[in-house]
């Protein structure tokens, strides 16, 4: 275990420094020059190198890219170019909204994926399986902008069934502007899963076991909820955490169209203001997140099927 | 099982029951607004952007601002009690400040209550502009302006050190010195950057002061939830302003003037959504949750046609204005291109442009082409001043491309052409450009950038060709003018590079003389040289429609007044009346 762990740890490290590196070598690509972004549209050239030097972007490039390791290993992030707030401020702001809209939207998906792909497979080939197959296809082939404008407009809008828009710091109000974004953003995700959760359930029904416990008498519920779950859980619980790392960055589009304060426009924002040091905390979050549900996974899987070896 | 339906049911109630209450929360004195972007923050010197500043203006206060109701443009004293006295050689501004003004209650101040207002805090604040440490976007607006507060910025920009060019000469009198001549000064005394804020709340806020709002407006910031909404409410001491006494005769039938003399804010409540999709923003203005709506494209169509309103909408009881939007767009031709250097080219690419079709096409008749860079609504514009290469002729073009040394295009490079990927009307404008220039047989390449890439291309003269378009900081052509000065080259606001002696001559003349007629006649000249030597092939200058329901009173819009909001009254009545028709 102790092996285990050290080799996660040293896993870890060399994520970090490689999201690190390449965000770090993407933005000096593409990120064209902040100074001149930030200096105002009117900036003299030494007004536009006095901001240089004081974004530190007139340090060589190497020390540059060491203070951002430093960085990311002692939490400081310093103050958003953008906004001039301290970053790890910005993120507490941020972080929540985001989860208040992902969590729930994604549990929801998931529990409906599974009740959904039990139900096909357990009238697999009958008009019921195909149909869903079917209606999954057609619901994976729409855009995700799509089911936004569409149930905006026809459930808020329309029918008046939820708000158009907005937020609220109370809880009791704000799940009323939660539930629709909510509904949105289950339904876009439940169809991937939903196939895949089928096929795994599928595979497991052609395994013996399956056919010895019908032998036995075992009624179909028994076997479906006990035993062929149980077993085609792993699949299912490695798709469910390998996802678990986007929810953090919440959506982009449902915070922009129904006025969400998550993470997901930050991020926009600060790319398309050059706001590296927003850029730089969000990706590194990103990873550390991917780090800790991969080691949640492992951990999961181990438990939940003894032949999985934590090495 | 039925228990459990009954469980779910309850569950579901509950959670839905809230989402009816937000609306019943909408039958009070409360504006309910939008702005179209996020606000990035509330400190003036970082309120660089249009949304921004408009909400700046509505918890804090500069020396002065343009007159609500007359037009054209007249700046008036806000915090200041006069226009300033200024010295014979223009370079003394001695400004009274008014004496009764305070800043909102606060528990940054003695007993939290807000202070009196006085000359030291408008020097404060300037400093705090120039500090370089708070890396304002908005120095550029005092650099080298005023004497002494360059020095003080690179030396360290100690608060303590005083300034030989800002003086308090008492509590209330301030004496600020230039350092040269400049008669936009008072100008950009109207911009947020200047605006008043106390120390005591910068301290107190510190790192968080961008999202908190301490001023002395019409308005006290109640609430801002970053990426979503702001909330202000009415600022019961406010005595900066009455309602205006005058306005332009047309104010008065459309009944502006009902309210003058009155004192301000009307509105209780101002709620501002940041909505930056169109979808929302229309929705929610359809169903009377807000009460003005800037359509965007998409959307314009719905209410307005050929520049008028729908003929049904006036049944709703929506109305319609049409502002000039105080800008120019342009294609920028970088003139550091040894082939875009030649005139001739320069002229034939213009020649080429056709400019009444793109206001159809792209604009839905809601702009006018441009001619040069001053737009309608700022003094020495002229819808009558023409040459012969502000007219679409494709003949004429070709000949001047042969004049210039290559006919049908042969022996030009392929050009590349930039713009920014997240702009749909810019490559649409691309696109035709592109079109227009083979009927020449100039070949054109687009280039699609990120925003920082494309401003990178363009602040860097790395651009060869580039879509642009400039907002006035303040309504005077020297601000258009300054594009063009070879001084201000790149990466400097001349972004194309241009380098023309005469034009520099007659710019920097300018610079010297007061508003009047000289110089108008003078912004004149500039201008037809400019279109002569179209380092710009010139776009269009747009409106800025605006719908708004009939139950906001007082408003009239102008880009260059963001402190609006304090002049506005709700019709409670109307507005329920309209919801009980359509709820």
């Amino acid at each position: 275990m102790s092996g285990f762990l050290v080799k996660k740890l040293l896993s870890a490290l060399t994520i970090v420094v490689g999201v690190t590196f390449i965000t770090f070598c993407l933005f000096h690509i593409v990120g064209g020059d902040p100074a001149l972004h930030y200096a105002g549209k009117n900036a003299s050239p030494e007004v536009v190198q006095s901001l240089r030097h004081e974004l530190g972007l007139d340090k060589p490039v190497v020390t540059q890219y060491f203070i951002f390791l430093s960085q990311a290993f002692t939490w400081d992030w310093g103050t958003s170019w953008s906004n001039h707030r301290q970053v790890t401020q910005l993120l507490n702001d941020h972080i929540g909204a985001s989860l208040t809209l992902t969590l729930p939207a994604y549990t929801l998906s998931v529990v409906l994926a599974v009740l959904i792909s039990l139900a096909a497979a357990l009238r697999k080939d009958t008009f019921v399986d195909r149909g869903l197959l079917h209606l999954c296809f057609i619901l994976m082939s729409i855009s995700f902008v799509v089911y936004v404008v569409f149930a905006q407009k026809i459930f808020a809008f329309d029918l008046n069934w939820f708000p158009v828009y907005g937020w609220d710091t109370s809880w009791i109000y704000r799940w009323s502007y939660i539930l629709l974004p909510c509904f949105i953003y289950s339904l876009a995700h439940l169809p991937p899963k939903v196939l895949l959760f089928r096929a795994a359930l599928l595979q497991e029904l052609e395994k013996d076991y399956v056919r010895t416990a019908q032998a036995k008498g075992l009624s179909t519920y028994t076997i479906y909820s006990i035993h062929i779950l149980k077993n085609a859980s792993l699949p299912i619980v490695t798709l469910v955490m390998s996802q678990l790392p986007t929810l953090i960055t919440g959506s982009v589009l449902l915070e922009a169209y129904f006025g969400i304060p998550g993470l997901g426009g930050l991020l926009l924002n600060s790319i398309q203001s050059s706001d590296l040091p927003v850029i730089k905390a969000l990706t590194v979050v990103g990873s550390l997140f991917y780090i800790v549900v991969q080691l949640a996974h492992d951990l999961i899987a181990a438990f939940l099927d003894r032949r999985w070896e934590l090495t | 099982m039925s228990s459990l339906w009954l469980v779910f049911f309850f569950t579901l109630s509950a959670m839905l029951l809230p989402s009816c209450v937000p609306q019943q929360r909408r039958a009070d004195n409360t504006m309910y607004s939008y702005v179209r972007e996020h606000i990035h923050s509330l400190d003036p010197i970082h309120s660089h952007d249009l949304f921004s500043h408009q909400m700046a203006a509505q918890v804090y206060e500069g020396l002065y601002h343009f007159a609500y109701l007359k037009r054209p443009l007249e700046v008036e004293p806000l915090l200041a009690e006069t226009l300033p006295q200024i010295s014979a050689d223009g370079l003394t501004y001695t400004i009274p400040l008014k004496k009764n003004i305070y800043f909102h209650d606060h528990p940054s101040f003695p007993q939290g209550k807000g202070r009196l207002f006085v000359a030291d805090d408008f020097i404060y604040s300037l400093k705090r502009l120039a500090d370089p440490k708070n890396r304002s976007e908005s120095f550029w607006v005092i650099e080298n302006k005023i004497a002494g507060l360059d020095t003080w910025r690179t030396q360290g920009a100690h608060y303590d050190q005083n300034i030989s060019g800002l003086i308090a000469l008492d509590s209330h009198t301030l004496q600020i010195r230039l350092t040269k001549p400049n008669f936009q000064f008072v100008q950009s005394l109207t911009m947020a950057a200047t605006y008043v804020v106390p120390h005591e709340a910068v301290e107190y806020y510190a790192a968080e002061f961008g999202t908190r709002a301490v001023g002395t407006g019409a308005f006290l910031l109640q609430q801002w939830l970053p990426g979503s909404q702001l909330i202000f409410v009415k600022n019961p001491h406010y005595t900066s302003l009455t309602y205006p006494q005058e306005g332009t005769a047309k104010d008065e039938t459309l009944g502006l003037l009902k309210n003058k003399g009155q004192t301000l804010p009307f509105i209780d409540r101002v709620v501002v959504y940041e909505i930056p999709e169109a979808q929302p923003q229309y929705l929610l203005f359809v169903k009377g949750e807000i009460d003005l709506l800037m359509p965007q494209k998409d959307y314009q169509d719905a209410f307005i046609e050929h520049g008028q309103l729908r003929e049904k909408l006036h049944e709703q009881a929506l109305l319609l204005e049409l502002p000039p939007g105080l800008d120019v767009t342009y294609i920028g031709l970088n003139n550091d291109n040894p082939f875009l250097k030649n005139k001739k080219i320069r002229q034939a690419f213009s020649l080429a442009f056709d400019r009444p079709f793109i206001v159809g096409q792209y604009y839905n008749y809601l702009a006018q082409p441009a001619h040069g860079p001053i737009p309608p609504g700022i003094d020495g514009y002229d819808s009558q001043r023409h040459t012969e290469f502000s007219s679409f002729d494709i003949t004429k073009a070709k000949k001047m491309l042969a004049e210039a040394g290559y006919p049908e295009g042969r022996g030009l490079p392929e050009f590349h052409y930039e713009i920014p990927s997240t702009h749909a009307n810019a490559r649409q404008l691309a696109e035709f450009f592109k079109q227009q220039l083979q009927q020449l047989g100039v070949r054109v390449r687009l280039n699609a950038n990120t925003w920082p890439q494309f401003n990178d291309k363009v602040k860097k003269g790395k651009a060869d060709i580039f879509d642009y378009a400039w907002n006035a900081d303040y309504p005077d052509a020297e601000n258009f003018f300054q594009l063009l000065y070879s001084k201000n080259r790149s990466p400097g606001p001349n972004a194309v590079s241009f380098n023309n002696k005469k034009f520099d001559e007659l710019y920097e003349k300018a610079l010297t003389l007061p508003p009047g007629p000289v110089r108008t006649q003078l912004y004149g000249t500039m201008e037809l040289l400019v279109m002569e030597e179209c380092p710009w092939i010139f776009g269009v200058h747009r409106l800025r429609p605006l719908i708004k329901h009939a139950w906001l009173l007082n408003h009239k819009y102008e880009i260059m007044i963001p402190d609006n909001i304090k002049y506005l009254r709700i019709d409670q009545n109307l507005r329920a009346s309209w919801k009980g028709l359509n709820p």
